[in-house]
């Protein structure tokens, strides 16, 4: 059984160059969430052309082991096609993540330093590492975890869709298996920046459904980012139960 | 199969569903359409606070989620980095205006171009660098020399930083020195010719 709930506000600014998506085909569900970014608009074009070529993938192309990276590979041709079309090669940029939830498995990949957390019977369990500049220093022992929320290189990326690359840069996961009591958070920037990890599994604990989950949860990001200028925020919450 | 999607984010097929399987009756819009991937609506706005690194090495390691960076010791804090003061471009338009390039024709980077940008582009080994040469191992980490770009008198120069050598056409580079295309400094073992964008005539607005 899978039930899921989905947002995406602009916060303070004048658009949203978030996008979020998602399909379901029988038992498989594709979630999917990008952040745009580069100037003039474009983050918004990326974003969106990243989205929907997860969602052109999953309803048309294979499902296989390696979904995942034609996926990405997929949505990262997409965003250079349009960046040749349109000769806006600085600007059209995102980050991108996709959660497959899958009869017998769960999967996952991302890039950027948008996020997946799973928890698992109310337990923090994984998160995806942002591909940052603080995740790196991190990394190496330099800061901690809890430092990346407020360090000033917060917003350098080191690895997005829509920069040339001649590999794919993207990360997944391995699959896990099905069981009861799991839940994924998928969330841009904006929405993690504002709440830590404690107050993703307390309200986990207290909500009924996953529409619940997100709703609490986005009222302490409100309160959080109250008189600030905030930033575009999205999230999907996913709960799967074992059948 | 024609793949719609809502005003929610949700994608489904419209060909078995007149209206979207995900949403209840309450938040349906009457606004739904079949969206092309190609079709998309722009946006005015200009704001963009990430920003991603170009000066990164190639040598990143793949999957560093399981194992450490293998970054050379440690990482010094230069105030100056984890402080940056925006320039007047930014300001205004959020997006960063590149005003010349550096090219290595000597060192172990030689080949590569670097973009300079308004106000200052610090040179040095350290990934966190403006111009982040950090193939070049006797290049100090930190700052070993600046080129700035100053929109007000549309002019660019070579700045000594503090306790570091580096050199402008052959002579020690010491202060501040104005700079014009065809110009060489020398850092650590690399050279670098600087070609200014900006100039007469040329100028951001």
């Amino acid at each position: 059984m899978v039930k899921f709930s989905m947002l995406s506000n602009m916060g303070s600014r004048d658009n949203n160059e978030d996008n979020i998506g998602m399909y379901q085909d029988g038992e498989d569900y594709c979630f999917i969430l990008a952040d745009g970014l580069g100037g003039h608009g474009k983050g918004e074009v990326a974003s969106q052309l990243a989205v929907n070529a997860v969602i052109e993938q999953f309803t048309q192309g294979e499902r296989g082991e390696d979904f995942l990276d034609q996926a990405f590979e997929n949505a990262q041709n997409s965003i250079v096609a349009r960046q040749e079309e349109e000769r806006a090669c600085m600007d059209m940029k995102t980050t991108l993540v996709v959660l497959m939830v899958e009869n017998a498995q769960i999967r996952w990949g991302h890039i950027g330093d948008s996020r997946l957390y799973y928890f698992q019977n109310g337990k923090l369990r994984v998160r995806t590492l942002d591909h940052s500049v603080p995740q790196m220093l991190v990394a190496v022992g330099e800061i901690k975890e809890k430092d990346i929320r407020h360090h000033p290189d917060r917003n350098r990326l080191l690895r997005v869709l829509g920069v040339e690359m001649d590999e794919m840069k993207h990360q997944t996961s391995e699959p896990i298996g099905r069981e009861n009591r799991q839940a994924f958070l998928l969330c841009t920037d904006g929405f993690w920046e504002l709440i830590e990890e404690k107050k993703m599994e307390a309200t986990l604990k207290k909500a009924s459904t996953p529409e619940e989950w997100l709703q609490e949860m986005e009222k302490i990001v409100q309160k959080n980012g109250k008189n600030t200028n905030m930033d575009n925020y999205s999230a999907i919450a996913v709960w799967a139960d074992n059948h | 199969m024609a793949i719609v999607k809502c005003n929610n984010g949700h994608f489904y097929d419209s060909d078995k569903y007149s209206q979207c399987p995900h949403c209840g009756i309450i938040d349906m819009d009457d606004d739904e359409r079949t969206m092309a991937v190609r079709d998309m609506p722009f946006s005015d706005s200009d704001d963009d606070k990430t920003v991603f690194l170009e000066q990164m090495a190639p040598r990143v390691v793949k999957d560093y989620g399981n194992s450490p960076m293998g970054v050379n010791g440690s990482y010094m804090s230069d105030p100056d980095i984890g402080d940056k003061t925006i320039g007047s471009y930014e300001m205004e338009k959020g997006a960063r205006f590149m005003v010349g390039w550096l090219v290595c024709i000597t060192g172990p980077e030689r080949g590569r171009d670097y973009r300079l940008y308004q106000g200052f582009n610090r040179i040095g080994r350290d990934y966190g660098m403006d111009i982040a040469v950090m193939e070049d191992q006797s290049l100090s980490r930190e700052a070993a020399c600046a080129v700035v770009y100053d929109d007000r008198s549309n002019k660019f120069y070579a700045v000594q930083q503090q306790s570091s050598t580096a050199y402008l056409n052959g002579e020690l580079l010491a202060g501040a020195v104005e700079l014009s295309s065809g110009d060489i400094i020398k850092a650590g073992q690399s050279e670098f010719e600087f070609i200014a964008f900006c100039r007469e005539g040329r100028i951001w607005e």
